[in-house]
């Protein structure tokens, strides 16, 4: 005979019966769904159904792969544990109801049996052993462990519970089967399903009677459904919602590239950025209900890590928290305020670190940027000292007011070609950037990329007193307005000079050629100077450099924004040099404070960011960091003179490091 | 008929201002050259006896005292020189902008449609043209107008000062003291000074002078020295981002980016490495002068003069060189 | 309560420098032009008082090219209520009487119950106007004012005049022209729906002609000529010079104070600026 089981052994002829009970968890989904549903569509329309086939890759990877969860050990084994193991049991039960409902009434076709059965029946019991093992380890975390980033909901152990509950009842449904029928007639096969047979025996050791052990396969047949109808019905209003949401953010993320913002319709917009729930669009509601509070986010973001009222778990779970008030109210609270801080929209230096770690991909950059873009276009209340800077880049074109005609001082001695129509063809336009044309200690950079370039034999000109601010820092304070001048004047120039690739110095200046100024019609090939040194290291007279130890800071509209880790890195590299990692690195690594345009603002809450990443610096050992970002150069100096620590390390930018390294003619 | 040039005096109790020699001086190589007469007008409550400070400066000085000029009222002075202007008919009049002279003589000039020149660096003749030609910083210091004027109708001219030597040569034989024969009405005042707010600090933004320190003062003890200096310059006393950060002065004196933007004639940069943030605030300055010790700091690129060394010894040498002055 | 403020457009000075030697010193049409600081001081002002007496309509008054509408289109995105240009053929330069003529004109044709200037214009730096319209208007001035209340009820002014070492409270009826220097009112940042307010609610101007003829012309005394010449200290070719102790204590001469100020005045301070 082949091995296989009796389904619906001993309760009954009850199939009827489930497909009407279920009605009831199903009824508990969609009412709950449907609720949820009508917060998410009060927002903004948005089109999140681009890109299918990078949309579905992220949805296997992250959601059936758990790619990202699994990127932390612990956390990413227990919930990796539950998830595939309560897949896998989904899966079992599916092919019982599809054989039993479906293949054999219809096509009298059994498919559950023999070597087939007994694999299956063996996945199902190493599955649900893991699932075990996996609630476990969440319990002890939530119970014994309690790491700081985890606070605690009414629901966050009742779902453990649970999903122990259910979990456990199947084994002792197994284990009374096992008992009372299987073991008297095919002793063989129970072998193939050891956790059931393993509590079996242990029936055995405590002689229970056969019409027990029936009574009580019946009880905990009855209890694990309606553990299980209970675990369906919760789902809409537990943490559990995330299954369905998170899920389905794995697969609505964002559409490449990373960190690019919306342009705001200036013209044909009544207001500007969000101050009510339904201004966000209906995806950044979505993502609120996606968050399960693990707190990730928290633990990398540099603004919590420095004591700023910041964390960018509290400000979605608040988000999603006054998000509920709104439904059936006519007057939902304000949401800048009372819900969420001033200070904490502010505080934020869009580093992405939060979003480069969140499993399911909320966007919380956005929602900072939204109610920065409300204070600033329709309130006008920001941090004073912004003040200065936006009148400095509406008048002067650069942050810090210097006189248009002083742009290109630096190069007065040094015979860098302007960029004309003749450059245009062949050659690169080479934007310094407001930093490195006016920073004493930027200009540096600037000074040394010309050196490389003219070495190199790169065609390439400098727009000169025709460059103004590419308008990063105005569109990360939330002005969006002044962005859009300033862009559209680029622009203009841009394409008047046919302007076809263009190196930056600065990965801010970078991230809006290259991602941003495209909503604007202005489409370039743009270069990270890293990017160019990288392919002309080989060909330059360079010393190699053996003696510093060098570590290297990533700067996050490099790194993060644009996935630029391992150029810098081989450029460092190629010289020879040793490099040591710092504690936070690549995607993973911590900003230098100054991004989101708070190399303008003052930073006087907690800690200074600068020193947290200057003391990780030092603790490598090394005695130079390098960097490739002029406001990473200037935080991380700044950083390093606050903290008397310049005679351990010193700050630098590679293209200076490099030039440094330059041979003499 | 012989050309008057009136110079209107600066006073304080037991003295005449220097800045009245200057306006002498320029009154009288001007009044060479158009042959005119050089007239001081000494007011105040209680002023004749001063007028002996003036012999041999110009060839009058006419007196007029008035309790009424116990205090600084506009519409007192708007009636004392309409007046005066009807009674003597001068061919110019010559002030210096300090000491309300902003305030009173533009409504003098409009009041008689006289030319007006405020700002004034010199005066000169042509006398090809027969045309008084003056200079005046223009376009916030960046140009420099030469304008000319015919005398045919009273000029008030405004002058900057500490432009023009002050000249104390008694170059004129005899000096005539004399009464203003005019006399006030009485006059129902419409502003009124109800009270005033004295010895205030000058602020940052309204100072001429203003010190600064940076890190390299490493301290509030270095900042007392800055004060000492400012103090002595009548001047203000503003910190670095650095230095505010560090707890050595308040908030409200921090120049640059994220504090204020000032632009003072004068701007002493001590122990100051000169980051951009803080140049973004010191744009205006006219004058620019460091101290540092490393004479590679970004400050020496704005700056105008320089002094390397350390601060803690020159500042003291500073202090002890304008004491003597 | 109706506040006029006058305000001129004015070339950037602190942006690029296109000088030229002849009237008007500047290649106008190179330079960026933005509204004179002080005034953009005395707008603010006008809607401080406004925020008091929201009953207050302030009125914006330009002599200038058609270009200055843009200058005051920014006024009015600051919260001005309405707006007036009188139209000149091209920017003016140091024609303080014919200016000071022109806007008391017109402010006689609106009526007015305060009248604010900023202290001066940043090109020809006259501090003319304001006290010459109080002239010519036959009202009180008050020059250099740092803060200013008024008393609806009572027909009063207050204000806070900065005087070398230290403040004069003056009062005064109105109405009345105050000059405003900068002091207690930072100018304010405009929202995006105030700017594109200020677009709707346009500019009204005034023709030249209206106050200004030939005949009135040869009242005003006027320049027989101009000319400029680029100034020393212009920052393009700046280059330290190395000093000593006593160098510099000869260059501060000048400023070194008579009787220095006291500690208790150095530590009290008044440098908060808001």
């Amino acid at each position: 005979m082949e091995a296989t089981r009796q389904f619906f052994w001993n309760v009954g002829n009850i199939r009827i019966a489930i497909y009407v009970l279920s009605i009831i968890p199903v009824a508990f989904i969609v009412y709950g769904i449907y609720k949820r549903a009508l917060l998410w569509k009060r927002g903004a329309p948005e089109n999140r159904w681009t890109n299918l086939p990078q949309r579905i890759l992220s949805f296997v990877q992250n959601s059936l792969f758990q790619k990202r969860i699994l990127r932390e050990a612990y956390p990413g084994l227990m919930h990796g544990l539950i998830f595939f193991g309560f897949v896998i049991l989904f899966i079992g039960t599916a092919l019982i109801a599809f054989q039993e409902d479906i293949t054999l009434p219809l096509l009298k076709w059994e498919y559950l049996k023999g070597t087939f059965y007994l694999a299956y029946s063996l996945i199902l019991d190493i599955f649900g052993l893991l699932a075990i093992i996996g609630t476990l380890m969440a319990l002890a975390r939530r119970l014994v462990l309690k790491p700081e980033r985890l606070d605690k909901r009414w629901d966050d152990n009742l779902v453990l519970y649970l999903l122990l509950f259910i979990l456990v009842t199947g084994f002792f449904v197994e284990a009374f089967r096992i008992y009372a029928n299987e073991l008297p007639s095919h002793p063989a096969w129970s072998r193939w399903s050891p956790v059931g047979l393993s509590l079996a025996s242990l029936f055995k050791g405590l002689s229970l009677s056969p019409s027990a052990s029936l009574t009580l396969h019946r009880l905990a047949w009855w209890l694990h459904l309606i553990a299980a109808f209970t675990f369906l019905a919760l789902i809409p209003y537990t943490k559990l919602l995330h299954i369905f949401t998170g899920a389905a953010d794995t697969f609505l993320r964002p559409d490449p590239p990373t960190g690019r913002l919306v342009p705001i319709d200036i013209e044909n917009s009544e207001t500007f950025g969000v101050e009510k729930h339904e201004e966000f669009t209906w995806k950044q509601l979505f993502d609120l209900d996606a968050c399960v509070r693990c707190g990730r986010c928290q633990d990398v973001c540099p603004a919590h890590l420095s004591g700023k009222p910041l964390s960018p778990k509290a400000f979605i779970q608040d988000l999603r928290a006054s998000m509920d008030k709104c439904l059936g109210s006519d007057d939902p609270p304000p949401l800048i305020g009372d819900i969420i801080k001033e200070e904490t929209f502010w505080a934020c230096t869009t580093c992405r670190a939060c979003e480069e770690v969140c499993p399911l991909f909320i966007e919380h950059v956005p929602k900072h940027m939204e109610m920065r873009r409300h204070m600033v276009l329709v309130r006008t209340k920001f941090p004073s000292e912004l003040r200065t800077t936006f009148r400095n880049l509406e008048r002067h074109a650069n942050p810090w007011g210097v006189p248009k005609s002083t742009r290109d001082e630096w190069a007065k001695d040094l015979d860098v070609p302007q960029f004309g129509p003749e450059i245009a063809e062949e050659g690169y336009l080479l934007w310094v950037g407001c930093a490195c044309s006016v920073d004493e200690n930027n200009i540096k950079t600037a000074m040394a990329m010309t050196r490389l370039l003219k070495a190199a034999g790169i065609p390439f000109g400098i727009l000169g007193k025709r460059e103004f601010c590419c308008g990063e820092p105005a569109r990360r304070l939330g002005n969006e307005y002044v962005f859009q001048l300033e862009a559209e004047q680029n622009i203009e120039i841009f394409n008047d000079l046919g302007v076809k690739r263009i190196i930056t110095l600065c990965p801010h200046g970078y991230h809006v050629f290259k991602n941003e100024y495209p909503d604007f019609g202005g489409s370039y090939e743009v270069f990270h100077y890293t990017e160019i040194l990288t392919k002309v290291l080989d060909d330059l007279n360079l010393n190699t450099q053996a003696e510093q130890t060098i570590t290297y800071h990533d700067p996050c509209y490099l790194g993060r924004y644009n996935g630029i880790y391992d150029t810098p890195r081989n450029v460092i590299r190629k010289t020879g040099a040793s490099l040591t990692e710092m504690d936070h690195h690549g995607s993973g690594s911590l900003c230098c404070g100054g991004g989101g345009g708070h190399i303008w603002m003052e930073e006087q809450m907690g800690q200074r960011i600068s020193h947290l990443r200057i003391d990780e610096a030092v603790q490598t050992g090394c005695d130079t960091v390098l960097t490739a970002c002029p406001h990473c150069l200037t935080m991380l100096t700044d950083g390093a003179k606050e903290k008397e620590m310049t005679d351990k390390i010193e700050v630098k930018d590679i293209a200076r490091w490099a030039e440094a390294l330059l041979k003499e003619d | 008929m012989k050309k008057s040039i009136w110079v209107v005096a600066h006073h304080q109790v037991t003295d005449i201002k220097p800045v009245t020699f200057e306006l002498l001086n320029m009154a009288d190589a001007l009044a060479r050259q158009i042959d005119a007469t050089v007239n001081t007008l000494l007011m105040g409550p209680s002023v004749a006896a001063l007028s002996s400070q003036l012999i041999g400066l110009c060839d009058n000085v006419y007196i007029f005292e008035d309790p009424m000029l116990e205090e600084y009222h506009y519409e007192t002075y708007q009636q004392i020189f309409i007046k005066m202007a009807e009674r003597y008919r001068p061919d110019i009049l010559i002030v210096s902008s300090i000491l309300r002279g902003t305030d009173c003589f533009p409504r003098l000039a409009a009041h008689f449609g006289a030319h007006y020149v405020a700002g004034c660096l010199d005066l000169s003749y042509q006398p090809e043209e027969e045309l008084i030609a003056y200079h005046q910083a223009v376009y916030e210091g960046r140009a420099i107008l030469e304008g000319a004027f015919r005398l045919d109708r009273m000029a008030v001219i405004m002058t900057r000062p500490h432009v023009f030597a002050p000249s104390m040569e008694r170059k004129r034989k005899e000096t005539k003291v004399s009464l203003l024969e005019i006399s006030l009405s009485p006059i129902e005042f419409l502003t009124r000074r109800v009270s005033s707010i004295k010895n205030v600090a000058i602020s940052l933004g309204e100072a001429l002078v203003v010190v600064a320190g940076g890190r390299g003062m490493q301290g509030a003890g270095g900042f007392k020295l800055l004060w000492e200096l400012a103090r002595r310059l009548h001047g203000a006393v503003g910190a670095t981002k650095a230095a505010v950060d560090a707890g050595w002065c308040e908030h409200r004196y921090q120049v640059g980016q994220t504090g204020s933007l000032i632009s003072p004639e004068i701007y002493i940069a001590c122990g100051i490495s000169g980051s951009i943030h803080h140049l973004a605030g010191i744009q205006g300055a006219k004058t620019v002068i460091a101290i540092n010790e490393d004479p590679n700091a970004p400050i020496f690129k704005r700056a105008d003069y320089g002094i390397v060394g350390n601060v803690f010894e020159i500042i003291p040498e500073l202090i002890t060189e304008i004491d003597s002055l | 309560m109706r506040i006029i403020v006058c305000i001129k457009q004015v070339p950037d000075v602190e942006a690029e420098f296109h000088f030229k030697p002849d009237y008007p010193g500047i290649e106008v049409e190179k330079m960026s032009m933005i509204i004179n600081p002080g005034d953009e001081v005395a707008i603010e002002g006008a809607l401080r008082l406004k925020s008091i007496y929201p009953e207050t309509e302030v009125i914006l008054l330009s002599l200038g090219p058609p270009s200055a509408r843009e200058t005051l289109e920014y006024g009015l995105s600051l919260g001005a209520d309405r707006a007036f240009l009188i139209v000149n053929d091209s920017y003016t330069f140091g024609q303080p009487f014919r200016t000071a003529h022109i806007l008391a004109g017109a402010i006689r044709e609106l009526g007015f119950d305060i009248i604010l200037f900023g202290y001066r214009a940043v090109d020809d730096r006259l501090h003319f106007v304001g006290p010459a319209v109080a002239e010519f208007l036959e009202l009180p001035h008050i020059t250099g004012v740092t803060f200013m209340k008024v008393f609806k009820g009572i027909n009063k002014c207050e204000a806070h005049q900065e005087v070398p070492k230290g403040i004069n409270i003056l009062e005064c009826p109105y109405p009345a022209v105050f000059t405003v220097k900068r002091g207690l009112f930072a100018p304010r940042y405009p929202s995006m729906a105030d700017r594109l307010a200020a677009k709707e609610k346009g500019i009204e101007t005034f023709p030249l002609e209206k106050f200004w003829d030939e005949k009135t012309a040869k009242r005003y005394p006027v320049l027989a000529g101009m000319r400029f010449s680029i100034a020393e200290t212009v920052r393009t070719e700046r280059k330290v010079q190395w000093a000593d102790a006593k160098k510099i204590a000869g260059i501060l001469k000048k400023y070194k104070a008579r009787t220095p100020m006291t500690e208790s005045a150095l530590d009290k301070g008044s440098g908060e600026e808001i």
